[in-house]
């Protein structure tokens, strides 16, 4: 028998044992979205181009297609890359704390770690992703322009912490019905009609573009495709009504947190 | 340390809310090991959920500056999809320890536990349930924490193995304090030396464990005559067979005569259970499924004729026909 002598936990400064606690989760987070295999990585890769494909027949087929100054997949790309974040991080706030309630035994995770690093991981996904589609159409003879990246910083950011805010809030209030956290699923849905990813925003009518203009989610992917291609044409488009949104969300989502966290 | 301020607690059970702690301040100093007992069984085990924060508090706060563990042995957050040595690091990570670290750890784990070679890099649905019991037991103490948690057992599989991960326990724990939730005085006696009684909500630390356990036993605890008397009433004694009464003593004189007696076979107890379980065993023996089952239900059943208890026997071969359906099926 060998020896068995217990290994002695480190003093550590609390900001590196957070660090190490994140890193073990996110890199369980990615290991049972890819399965245990490298190729399951592929997965990141092929399911917008599967969502893109649909969409590009079924609607390409409608309306004979062009969308000035974008070439219409990478349009719809862009913009289902976009929407695919907000959803992620929202699912997975909701799944979060019903996924990791054993964890909950070990005495280092706090309730607050557990969102952190299921919104951490979607966003690296998501960002490396649409790193490699924007390298990838540059390759293919796409003209991109990278001058103005802050803005699509910007607006990606928005896109996610709009997601984080409205994920930890909605989880912790549904946190004990799952019923409500399908149906909250369900809603997401239209989001695609509702966001300007099968059209640009300038294309509906004035109509509509009233209520329209009331959804952050639509401005911001219109920006992100405004910075890559500048000559695109927008519409009235804001940066400060998405922002102020994220704001909005993100202080309820943590208001809300931080009211309930002796009861999680 | 750990320091109990004025806390409160309940329970919701039959949808009623019942009252666990009220109003409860003591301190647990550091290097100290605890047994917690209470009247009702289960409840002591609140306490140990209230340190992991699994379980909210009313109000009050419960504060503390050491490291403690899980509660040992119990499988935490198996995650079918990771392999062994993944589940490993994860939990090293989340414990705060880095990856160089971590890799030693599973080299030695899977030394302790005896895996065949690259058993640790299958998922854990490859692991049996023995396994996962072995994996995760050497895991709670291969870390050093300054309290050790125990809910239910210090041990982990069977035969060899348990009295081994008994042993390993022991020395594990030499430098660190247990807090043992248990209704088993006696066993968290040698383990304790303070005590913690919950008692209808009323809790009371004792620094000397034998004082405690002098009131458990004692007039107003619940081991002592009370608990006697709770015992007689819940086994009461054989009534009388009903009927007529003349058929009872018609029955002593048959007795009295020397008819056919019916204890006989109570006698021996030992050859009629024997006799069942080959009933068993051939039923098992026709049912192609499970014929793994049946060798070893046989086996057992060889066992018990070699004089050993009997009924001990048949328990095991039944747990252990149980248990190899379950495995079949999967």
């Amino acid at each position: 028998m060998a020896a068995f002598t217990p290994v002695r936990i480190p003093d550590r400064s609390p900001l590196v044992s957070k660090y190490l606690l994140i890193t073990a989760l996110i890199r369980k987070e990615m290991t049972i979205q890819f399965g245990r295999h490298e190729l399951g990585f592929v997965w990141v890769f092929v399911d917008p181009i599967l969502q893109v494909a649909v969409m590009a027949i079924a609607v390409g087929i409608l309306r004979a297609n062009s969308v000035s100054d974008i070439p219409f997949v990478f349009f719809l790309l862009l913009g289902i890359q976009l929407l695919n974040l907000f959803k992620s991080a929202m699912n997975d706030g909701l799944d979060a704390i019903g996924a990791h309630r054993q964890y909950m035994a070990y005495r280092t995770i706090g309730t607050l770690d557990v969102f952190f690093a299921k919104f951490l991981c979607q966003f690296m996904i998501n960002m490396f992703s649409t790193v490699f589609f924007t390298i990838g159409a540059m390759w293919w003879g796409i003209e991109v322009s990278l001058g103005s990246l802050q803005i699509f910083t910007a607006s990606y950011l928005g896109v996610w912490l709009m997601g984080c805010g409205s994920g930890l809030s909605l989880g912790v209030v549904t946190r004990n019905s799952p019923l409500a956290q399908k149906l909250l699923k369900l809603v997401n849905r239209p989001l695609v009609f509702l966001s300007c990813i099968l059209h640009p925003y300038a294309e509906v009518p004035v109509f509509y573009r009233e209520y329209l203009y009331w959804n952050p989610l639509a401005h911001c992917i219109e920006w992100a495709r405004k910075s890559l291609f500048p000559h695109y044409h927008v519409a009235d488009l804001n940066m400060r009504y998405p922002w102020i949104c994220v704001i909005v969300v993100m202080g309820i989502g943590t208001s809300i947190y931080f009211k309930n966290r002796h009861k999680l | 340390m750990i320091e109990f301020k004025n806390v409160t607690c309940h329970k919701m059970e039959f949808g009623k809310k019942q009252c666990i702690l009220r109003d409860a301040s003591f301190i647990i100093p550091d290097g100290t090991s605890v047994a917690i007992f209470s009247r009702i069984p289960k409840d002591n085990q609140k306490i140990l959920r209230l340190i992991l924060g699994t379980i909210p508090v009313d109000s009050g706060t419960i504060k503390t500056d050491s490291k403690i563990s899980w509660p040992v042995g119990e499988i935490v957050g198996l995650q079918a999809m990771l392999s062994g040595r993944q589940s490993i690091k994860l939990v090293c990570g989340i414990n705060g320890i880095g990856a160089g670290k971590s890799n030693r750890i599973a080299e030695m784990i899977a030394e302790y536990c005896e895996f065949p070679p690259d058993q640790l890099d299958l998922p854990m649905t490859h692991f049996r349930p023995e396994a996962r019991a072995r994996l995760f037991f050497a895991l709670s103490i291969a870390l050093r924490f300054d309290y050790y948690l125990v809910s239910r057992q210090m041990w982990a599989g069977s035969g060899a193995f348990r009295r081994k991960s008994q042993q390993s326990f022991l020395e594990a724990i030499r430098k660190s304090a247990v807090i043992v939730a248990s209704q088993n005085p006696a066993a968290a006696q040698k383990l304790c030396t303070a005590a913690v009684v919950m008692d209808e909500g009323r809790v009371t630390y004792y620094d000397a464990i034998d004082e405690a356990v002098e009131y458990i036993r004692g007039p107003d605890g619940w081991m002592g005559e009370a608990s006697k008397s709770y015992g007689e009433l819940r086994r009461p004694k054989k009534k009388a067979r009903r009927g007529n009464p003349a058929e009872q003593v018609d029955g002593a004189e048959k007795k009295a005569a020397g008819g056919k007696k019916r204890p006989q076979a109570s006698k021996k107890p030992a050859k009629k259970k024997i006799s069942r379980v080959k009933k068993s065993v051939g039923k098992l023996k026709r049912s192609p499924v499970i014929k793994r089952a049946a060798s070893n239900v046989a086996e057992a059943a060889n066992h018990a004729n070699t004089g050993t208890d009997a009924r001990k026997a048949a328990r095991k071969l039944r747990r252990m026909a149980r248990r190899n359906t379950e495995n079949t099926k999967n």
